[in-house]
């Protein structure tokens, strides 16, 4: 039990991660990577505000993704004023990303530098994850399925048109980028305060990676799709324990298989609630054939 | 009778790095007009439309929109004043629904905060009620009611740009740039366009500025027109002015032909 609540806890925090890259890289086409970046920001910020600062656990973690979101806020002005899309943009969050690694691997005061910061309380229950995890997940569907989320699945689209249809496009991509860094944030924060402690190297390039590998798996135009590949995405590594040097390699399998199948993700445009609705009519049909069926048989 | 100016431009030269895509040109469209501009490929007339939609800056000169200046101002603000624009090459969202794309234009900027958004309060789902409601008035004034699910990339050509001139006047413009909007449709397509330039112009007493190459096109909607070429205007004045100018026929006809025409 305590084995299975272990993962489910650790699926959720992938969940909230994955949420605000939905926004990002899924509906806004941005590609990041360096959204490891947010999650150290969060986890080492709320980390000190609750040892040095006396705050209380969900405050600390709170303000934690509210520091995330400003260093979002940060690095977007020069990247977005700019206009880096594509390739550009995600180099330049990959530099962030790395910057984030050094920088805190090198500052000793409060976080140890590279010796990593120990003894943060364990906080983190199943039961916090779970109602968090709810609350962000209700605000991003809300902001999605608005025509906020409308706005950015366009500007995907077609910029140029976008912008002539009176969009602000730098608000817009601004907005997506600051939700991706609290979400990050607040999930860096709160795994923090389950695994006790926090290294430099906790929130790698590998991590974002996997961020990413969520939302295309799940599908660009979904968030149930995200979520589903998020929770997939986090048990995996429990259960191909056995081979884990192999794991990196099948995700690379797993990848270009759906690349190559299904290249708009395993749902694409769908929700899992419109596919079970349809499901469900489907099943009506083909109960209503049988029934009529069977009274023409007899 | 002379009502204001729209828009106006002020000898404006664009020029890129040694080419000057127009110079000195200056023309002013009225409230309520139906003005065309025409000329051979390569005279202007689409850096002109950009000019004025804020993606290029010219090197000299003024455009003024109801008296004030759109240069260096973004798309997104020149929109705002009240400017919305077709493409010779469709910008649809092509993945979208066909209803979809036309519902982009009425909430580009949403009627609530994204705090509403994020909470999903009420009000949200009631700006969507009224905005598909909207939508599906202007797609059946455009007869494209029934093709509302269609994704808009999937739609055939003519409809494209149809569905492009529909999101255009969906974000209540007072003036609308048409760039080719008949390009790449057969004759019968065409006439039904006319007609329905006229209609909208009818209808939202709109003040339009046309790019196109039919000739008899531009002659049976346009109240004015103004002929670039090179980058320089040739002409301007009535159709039937212009289509009579010898100048204008060497332009779009070349020398030899148009001794055989005289």
């Amino acid at each position: 039990m305590k084995y299975t609540a272990t993962v489910l806890l650790l699926a959720g925090i992938n969940m909230i991660a994955v949420s605000g890259c939905t926004v990002l890289t899924g509906y806004g086409g941005m590609f990041s990577l360096g959204q490891a970046g947010f999650m150290s920001i969060g986890a080492y910020f709320a980390a000190c505000f609750h040892i040095y600062g006396h705050i209380p656990f969900l405050l600390a973690v709170l303000l934690g993704a509210l520091v995330s979101t400003a260093a979002a806020v940060l690095i977007g002005f020069p990247v977005l004023k700019n206009k880096l899309t594509g390739d550009y943009f995600a180099v330049c969050m990959l530099g962030f990303g790395e910057a984030v690694r050094l920088i805190s691997a090198n500052f000793k005061p409060y976080i140890k530098g590279a010796m990593g910061l120990t003894g943060i309380p364990r906080k983190t229950t199943l039961t916090v994850v779970v109602v968090c995890t709810l609350v962000v997940l209700f605000l991003i569907r809300n902001y999605l399925k608005s025509h906020y989320g409308k706005n950015l699945i366009a500007i995907r689209q077609q910029e140029v048109a976008a912008e002539m249809m009176g969009m602000n496009i730098m608000s817009n991509k601004m907005w997506a980028l600051a939700i991706s860094g609290f979400t990050c944030g607040f999930a860096g924060a709160l795994y923090a305060f389950y695994a006790t402690t926090m290294y430099p190297t906790t929130y790698g390039s590998a991590k974002s990676t996997d961020l990413n590998a969520a939302v295309v798996f799940g599908g660009v135009n979904s968030l149930s799709g995200p979520m589903m590949a998020a929770i997939i995405l986090a048990a995996m590594p429990e259960v191909l324990r056995a081979f884990a040097m192999w794991r990196l390699v099948i995700y690379g399998l797993l990848f270009v298989v759906i690349m190559l199948f299904r290249p708009e993700g395993l749902f694409g445009n769908k929700e899992i609630a419109g596919e079970l609705k349809r499901l469900w009519r489907w099943i009506k049909r083909v109960w209503a054939w049988r029934t009529t069926g069977r009274k023409e048989a007899g | 009778m002379e009502t204001k100016p729209v828009i106006e431009v002020r000898n404006v030269t664009i020029q890129f790095g040694s080419l000057k895509a127009n110079s000195d040109v200056s023309f002013s469209v009225r409230q309520g007009e139906l003005f065309g501009l025409i000329g051979p490929n390569g005279a202007g007339k689409t850096t002109m439309f950009n000019a004025m939609t804020g993606s290029v800056t010219p090197t000299q000169g003024d455009i003024l929109f109801d008296g004030k200046s759109v240069l260096k101002k973004r798309a997104d603000e020149i929109c705002k004043m009240g400017i919305s624009r077709t493409y010779q090459n469709i910008r649809l969202f092509p993945q979208m629904t066909v209803e979809e794309n036309v519902e982009i234009g009425l909430h580009a900027v949403p009627q609530y905060s994204r705090l509403a958004a994020f909470l999903g309060l009420p009000v949200v789902k009631r700006t969507e009620r009224e905005t598909k409601q909207r939508a599906r008035e202007f797609l059946n004034r455009f007869g494209l009611l029934d093709k509302q699910d269609m994704k808009a990339g999937s739609l055939p050509y003519a409809m494209q740009r149809k569905l492009e001139i529909a999101r255009a006047l969906a974000t209540s413009p007072k003036f609308l740039l048409l760039d080719e909007p008949a390009a790449g449709m057969n004759n019968d397509e065409c006439n039904e366009l006319v007609a329905l330039l006229q209609q909208v112009h009818q209808d939202f007493h709109m003040t339009t500025l046309l790019i196109e190459h039919h000739m008899d096109l531009v002659a049976s909607l346009c109240d004015k027109l103004c002929v670039l070429n090179l980058g320089k205007v040739l002409r301007q004045g009535t159709p039937s002015q212009v289509q009579k100018d010898p100048e204008v026929i060497q332009a779009y006809l070349g020398d030899r032909r148009r001794k055989r025409y005289e």
